[in-house]
């Protein structure tokens, strides 16, 4: 099928197949891929773009897998680097968020052999003592499938008891890249695909919002890409509990698949229009500023993204495998970001619920502004005067 | 025309079939157009301006020295961090570089410092209508990294451009010798 013959099925209302995906990955024209995208964007979110005010946590680094694209974790609690905080750590972390404003803890950890559940439900109970009003958004599916089979117990069991601790939602991360032919080879000792679906299923059967993640740009193929949207999509026809699907870029730096590029700023852009298209279920689309850099996660918003996350403060997951962009974004930048792509900032809570939608910029509009460096070359220079 | 249905649809919807007409005979839009552009949709731009690019310009991506760059005579270099008040955003640069692209006549191409705006928003100016890379691309991780080794860069600055459906072109390469680069997008897996 043709881009276009996709294009009008797409705007038909049509669901689009495995093979539209394929063919929407290796469709060269980003530009095209971008703009068909952000229709369904502006069809589905209009110029509202979302961003919340939140912060990033690691209670502990330990981690018994051995995924090869990690630089976070350790294997053990004696080796260098390796941390867990205490709880008294954890609670004044959040009692101590200077930002009134907060509205999420967004926690991800390792799989830490020698924690007890009760531990990371005390965790839970004293940060919601700490301040009640936050959202705790915590666990990824692997870190809900370890406890299950750790501790003897279903998704729904280790989920139920989390939930009166005082959890809201789940994170998306873990989901790397759920096909097997890739997943036994980046990420052999940690929940499978189906097992991480599995854990979100049972999130949204007792009433939990999840997101849902892939980690793209290292050794997998489109169709394993594909294949991975198709999966979520199955889910969410089923249960309809996810809210965000957040494409991961990989990072090669001080893990095991350090001598693979990484994906570049068009196959970020390429990789969130695709997905805009072929998971029409899941409303919202999110350009991770983390992970894909905050120019590009800018640029993303006009090419199917309608989030650009939030304020995060201190990340270290991304940063440990050499990402360059600041640890935080203040609310103002955000807005900024958002403002001068031409959309509406709306702050939001973790579950869509609007906080604050902002004004658009007052005068959206460019003028030439640039300024040419060749100095016998004039011509530019006087354009830029008269436009701006 | 050098542009597909859907960008052309576009076009009409913005009224400004007239200007992307003017646009791509290459002779450099006027300040009527340009502020006309600038108020029209980010993609609508640079769709104009990447059918510019590759009807006047074509495929071939020229890589230069800085040293090299300040003595070509058919390149524009763009500043694209001077006095924008607190600084440009990405988008912002993007736009920059398309309606340079517009507003110059074809025969020069539209150069962008690597080191002033990263390898991020440089790949992304090729599709925004920038034709020429300028850097020594030495020690340059802004947001991607380039493996170690002056081969082992090029080789990589190729996949970086070639991932943006164009070819490199090298300083110190003919065009027959850049020819022998695989050629734009080639439905690679990644």
């Amino acid at each position: 099928m043709t881009f276009t013959e996709i294009a009008d099925k797409h705007r038909a209302g049509e669901r689009l197949s495995y093979d539209d995906g394929l063919a929407l990955m290796l469709e060269p024209d980003v530009l095209k891929l971008g703009a068909l995208a952000n229709e369904t964007r502006e069809k589905l979110n209009g110029d509202r773009t979302y961003f919340n005010v939140n912060m990033r946590y690691e209670a502990t680094n330990v981690c018994e897998a051995s995924c090869s694209f990690c630089a976070f974790a350790k294997l053990e609690a004696h080796m260098p680097g390796a941390r867990t905080v205490t709880h008294e750590e954890a609670w004044k972390a959040l009692a101590d968020f200077p930002d009134p404003k907060l509205t999420e803890l967004h926690m991800v950890n390792g799989l830490h052999p020698g924690l007890p559940f009760e531990w990371y439900e005390e965790l839970l109970r004293g940060w919601k003592r700490v301040r009640p009003n936050v959202h705790l958004k915590c666990f990824t599916g692997v870190e809900i499938h370890y406890f299950a089979e750790k501790f003897g117990m279903t998704h729904k069991e280790v989920l139920t008891r989390l939930k009166a601790a005082g959890l809201s939602s789940m994170p998306g991360g873990g989901a790397e890249i759920f096909h097997p032919e890739v997943r036994t080879r980046i990420a052999p000792d940690k929940a499978t695909g189906e097992q991480y679906l599995a854990a979100h299923r049972a999130a949204h059967e007792i009433g939990m919002k999840t997101n849902v993640t892939m980690l793209y740009g290292h050794i997998e193929t489109f169709e394993h890409r594909v294949d991975h949207l198709l999966k979520i999509r199955e889910l969410q026809d089923e249960t309809h509990g996810f809210q965000c699907f957040i494409p991961l870029a990989f990072h090669n730096e001080n893990n095991s698949l350090h001598k693979l590029p990484e994906p570049t700023a068009i196959d970020d852009l390429r990789m969130i229009s695709v997905s805009r298209l072929m998971l029409d279920n899941i409303p919202h689309i999110k350009a991770y500023w983390v992970s894909m850099g905050i120019d590009t996660a800018q640029i993303a918003l006009r090419f199917g993204a309608d989030d650009l996350d939030g304020t995060i403060v201190s990340e270290t997951i991304y940063h440990s495998a050499g990402s360059t962009v600041p640890m935080g974004l203040t609310r103002d930048q955000l807005v900024r970001l958002i403002r001068e792509a031409g959309r509406i900032p709306v702050e939001r809570d973790t579950e869509y619920g609007i906080v604050e939608e902002l004004p658009r910029a007052s005068a959206p509009e460019a003028s030439m502004k640039v300024r040419e460096r060749n100095a016998e070359r004039k011509s530019l220079r006087v354009l830029a005067g008269a436009a701006s | 025309m050098a542009m597909g249905r859907m960008l052309t649809g576009a076009i009409e919807r913005a009224s400004l079939m007239d200007v992307a007409e003017r646009a791509l005979t290459g002779k450099g839009l006027g300040v009527v157009d340009l502020a006309r552009l600038g108020r029209a949709d980010v993609l609508v731009v640079a769709g104009i301006a990447d059918a510019v690019r590759a009807k006047h310009r074509g495929h071939e991506v020229l890589v230069l020295t800085a040293q090299a760059a300040e003595l070509a005579t058919d390149i524009v270099i763009l500043d694209l961090d001077g006095d924008l008040a607190a600084g440009p955003t990405g988008q912002d640069v993007l736009v920059q570089i398309a309606l340079a692209r517009l507003a110059t006549p074809c025969k020069q191409g539209i150069a962008v410092s690597c080191e002033q705006i990263g390898l991020e928003l440089s790949q992304t100016a090729l599709v925004f209508g920038a034709d020429t890379l300028i850097g020594d691309f030495v020690s340059s991780k802004k947001t991607l990294p380039l493996l170690d080794g002056p081969q082992a860069r090029k080789t990589e600055l190729m996949g970086l451009i070639k991932r943006s459906g164009r070819t490199a072109r090298f300083q110190d390469e003919s065009p027959a010798e850049a020819a022998t680069h695989s050629s734009a997008w080639t439905k690679e897996q990644p």
